[in-house]
């Protein structure tokens, strides 16, 4: 009997003792006023603000700590922890930790998904949106860290030399981070080997220097028979070489820039392939791919299946002389060299106008590397939706991102400052973007419109790099595919805006109603972004649409002008006005 | 027991149940509708909807606020519910500002259903109409006029088009005040360039880029640098106003030294001087060959 009373009643006690249990942590979990879900961000010791970031370079986790450190020092009651997640993961513990309400209350954010995610950019617009603070009121106020300074009483986007446009959203139009580095890309090179290889004790100042110094330095052999390499190369550092090809197309970019702003998207330059404005054997366009065939025959066999450690060690190990490195690496790849070799750091080798093989398109000098359109700012943190204390969150932002706090941290890292005053020390002053120049031409992006085409772009790209194919045969089936294929990839891209103004659509109706609910300036500021976002979303983004339909009706038109021709209208005007002054002379 | 699970779950749903006054329900629903909650969104509109202290307004704007969840959800957007409901708010609670809205809405869902598209541009022209008729000077039915120009300018018509420039030369006439100026020169501007009248169209555009506000919050930056930028190029490659075009690029490399234009506009100050040099040169040997 006791058997069967045990048989049946325990196994049912134990089910409802577990079920009132979980019960009971739901129920507490939901109550006002119990325990926040961000265990310990509130303890006896005071506040604690959880950081995450994806940068484990130990100068990056030295700095945040060091700061953190002296912030608690100046802020009694606050304690800062920092947890580093490797990037590979980041982008799935951001997003599981956002959808489940648990993130910390500052996160490092990028303006695009971190990669491992496969996460659509508009869609992470929407993260952005939904689980960020947005910074918009505070980039309009002055940071008080800058008390005493030049920057005392300035808008906080106007201390930081990116105008705080990295953080900012032009998709909902909301600042949702504070950026708090800055950074570029130099050469550096092996002084020594250089000297012996290349028989040259400066740097190379122009292309023409540079590719003499890589045919010296690929006909000599080490020890061992083995060629020297002049670049030490990999998948993840040729992008960083392509730029000094891209400023050759500029002229190419002229016949294809059809709303003159500059910047050539693949639509731009598909209407003007189609309407036969431009073809692939433009000169200057041809002229970027042989200096691009020039940089691969330059590298390491193989480099385009390598991965960046593969390319430092070769650079370390003093088997290639010059090497591609980002700010975010200078220090380190200095001190893996340490006591080995001398190191000089040189900029990207770009052609001039005297150059032999490349001058005709290098008229217009260096390209500019950073601009208020195209920022290289970046190690930005965002303050999570659900974080219990966001103005302590903002203070330690605003605390990093002050004129002397921007310099403490980059100092300890190892990175250029972003704040405007904010000094670096002399290897990486060399690193300091060029502000002045012209811009960039056809990037290698431009090239491809969709899956079709960016396929194709990219095996034939690679063929090509690498010697297996010419580069006729490879314009040659590009272009062919590019006209054919390509006309698919267009008109997905035009009816994927269909798609678009739904969502926007969307996004109106929630900036809206926070425009309806604002007070004051506030409410001046969100119904001003809610226009705008109305204007070029909505309104103007139809007729523009049909503008293009309409081109690609018509194909080529005899005797069509160039994008950035005068017009006759224009050109007689000028006319006139000069034959009436020559008359009133 | 099931009586005490009953009690648990209904504890364990949290403060959801507590009653909020009607602002507050619509307050909460707004706040779930600006992070695509859409689901409580609805909740809290039905309960503003039918709250027994919700005044009439309460009431039109909890309906509106329905209305959005059905149309903008996703996914699972219910577009003739949405419409359906836009449509009740319009009747019932016709001087209401979520009557307006719902009636915008109702133009947009019919705009947006053909965009890219050559669709039955009457309907959506007439659906526009219906907002500017019944709220001329209201938010929505200045924006109502905009899509609905805009969506002239699909057709390509330069006749169809000249009759929308005249109709937005009016609009900035009669509506001195309104927010959307600086958009309507935009849109004035893009009709003249479908006309072909390439001085009236830089006039238009001078004139949006001179009445753009800067809120001293919205970064403006950006669109300013771009727009004067495009003004001066159309000056010079467009129509040859060379004093305009001087103007606006020495006021784009004074104002943004480091913009990737500055190098575009002293190249184009120097294109200028050779341009008014050649033809000078050939007018003044043409005169000496009389």
């Amino acid at each position: 009997m006791m058997r069967a009373f045990l048989g049946r009643y325990v196994p049912l006690g134990i089910l409802l003792g577990a079920f009132l249990w979980s019960a009971g942590v739901v129920f507490g979990r939901a109550w006002p006023g119990s325990a926040p879900h961000l265990d310990g961000a509130a303890t006896d010791d005071g506040i604690v603000l959880r950081l995450a970031h994806w940068q484990l370079e130990t100068g990056a986790r030295d700095a945040l700590d060091q700061m953190a450190r002296q912030y608690e020092a100046l802020h009694p009651g606050i304690r800062i922890e920092e947890n580093a997640i490797p990037d590979s993961a980041y982008g799935m513990w951001l997003t599981t930790q956002l959808t489940s309400g648990t993130a910390p209350d500052l996160v490092q954010l990028d303006g695009a998904a971190p990669a491992s995610t496969l996460i659509p950019w508009h869609v992470w617009q929407g993260f952005l949106q939904r689980y960020f603070v947005h910074m918009t009121p505070f980039a309009a106020q002055p940071n008080p860290y800058n008390a005493g300074t030049d920057l005392e009483g300035v808008p906080l986007r106007h201390t930081l030399k990116d105008g705080m446009r990295r953080a900012y959203s032009g998709h909902f139009l909301e600042y949702f981070a504070i950026p708090l580095s800055r950074f570029s890309f130099r050469v550096y090179y092996n002084k020594d080997l250089y000297e012996e290889l290349a028989g040259r004790d400066t740097p190379p100042t122009n292309w023409q220097e540079f590719a003499a110094a890589c045919e010296a330095i690929s006909s000599r052999l080490d020890e061992n028979g083995d060629r020297y390499v002049p670049i030490a190369n990999s998948k993840i550092h040729m992008p960083v070489w392509e730029p000094t090809a891209d400023v050759l197309t500029h002229e190419a970019m002229y016949l294809a820039d059809f709303n003159h702003d500059l910047f050539l998207h693949p639509q731009e330059l598909w209407q003007a392939i189609h309407t036969e404005r431009l073809t692939f054997r433009h000169p200057s366009i041809l002229a970027r791919f042989r200096m691009m065939r020039q940089i691969a025959r330059f590298s390491q066999e193989g480099f385009t299946g390598l991965m960046r450690d593969d390319a430092v060690f070769l650079y370390v190990q003093q088997r290639a002389v010059f090497l591609a490195v980002g700010t975010n690496e200078a220090r380190s790849i200095a001190a893996m060299t340490e006591g080995q070799f001398e190191f000089g750091v040189m900029e990207m080798p770009y052609a001039d106008a005297n150059d032999p093989d490349y001058g005709e398109f290098a008229q217009y000098g260096k390209p500019i590397e950073e601009s208020l359109a195209a920022t290289l700012s970046g190690f930005m943190f965002g303050i999570a939706q659900t974080s219990q204390h966001p103005a302590e969150a903002l203070d330690f932002l605003l605390y990093m991102a002050g004129q002397e706090g921007n310099e403490e941290l980059n100092r300890i890292v190892g990175w250029l400052p972003l704040t405007k005053g904010a000094a670096s020390d002399d290897l990486l002053r060399q690193f300091e973007p060029r502000v002045t120049g012209v811009a960039g031409g056809l990037g290698t992006w431009v090239y491809a419109m969709g899956a079709e085409t960016k396929i194709k772009y990219d095996q034939l790209y690679a063929l090509f790099l690498i010697g297996q194919i010419s580069l006729d045969e490879f314009l040659g089936e590009y272009d062919k595919m590019y006209r054919d294929k390509g006309l698919y990839d267009f008109r997905e891209l035009l009816d994927a805006g269909r798609n678009e103004r739904g969502n926007a659509e969307k996004l109106l109706a929630q900036m809206r109603s926070k425009a309806q609910t604002a007070q004051g300036g506030a409410a001046a500021s969100h119904w001003s972004r809610y226009r705008r976002l109305m204007w070029q979303s909505q309104v103007l983004s139809e007729a523009v649409n049909a503008q293009i339909r309409r081109n690609l009706e018509l194909g080529p038109v005899p005797d069509q002008k160039a994008p950035w021709d005068y017009t006759d209208f224009a050109l007689e005007n000028v006319r006139k006005r000069i034959a009436a002054e020559l008359d009133a002379e | 027991m099931v009586g005490a699970v009953l009690v648990v779950v209904a504890g364990a749903c949290g403060p959801g149940v507590t009653s909020l006054s009607a602002t507050q329900e619509i307050a909460e629903g707004w706040a779930r509708f600006r992070v695509d909650d859409f689901d409580k969104a609805a909740g809290h509109f039905e309960r503003a909807a039918l709250h027994p202290e919700g005044t009439e307004v309460q009431r039109a704007e909890a309906l509106y606020g329905q209305a959005s969840v059905f149309n903008h959800r996703r996914p699972g957007a219910d577009l003739e519910r949405a419409g359906e409901v836009y449509e009740e708010v319009a009747e019932r609670y016709p001087e209401t500002e979520s009557a307006a809205w719902s009636l915008l809405a109702l133009a947009r869902l019919e705009h947006l259903a053909q965009w890219g598209l050559e669709g039955d541009i009457p309907a959506v022209q007439a659906a526009y109409q219906r907002v500017i008729d019944r709220f001329p000077h209201h938010p929505a039915g200045e924006e109502a006029f905009l899509y609905q120009q805009s969506n002239i300018l699909v057709t390509l018509d330069a006749e169809v088009i000249e009759r929308a420039a005249l109709a937005t030369k009016e609009f900035i006439r009669t509506h001195t005040e309104s927010p959307y100026r600086c958009l309507a020169h935009h849109v004035l501007s893009a009709c003249y360039a479908e006309m072909g009248e390439q001085t009236a169209r830089l006039e238009a555009k001078e004139k949006a880029l001179n009445t753009t506000v800067d809120d001293g919050v919205t970064p403006v930056e950006i669109e300013m640098l771009i727009n004067t930028w495009l003004v001066a190029f159309d000056a010079q490659k467009e129509v040859g106003d060379f004093d305009m075009a001087r103007k606006y690029y020495r006021q784009l490399i004074e104002q943004w030294p480091g913009s990737a234009l500055v190098f575009a506009s002293k190249r184009a100050l120097e294109d200028m001087d050779a341009v008014e040099e050649r033809i000078r040169n050939e007018l003044t040997a043409q005169g000496a060959g009389l």
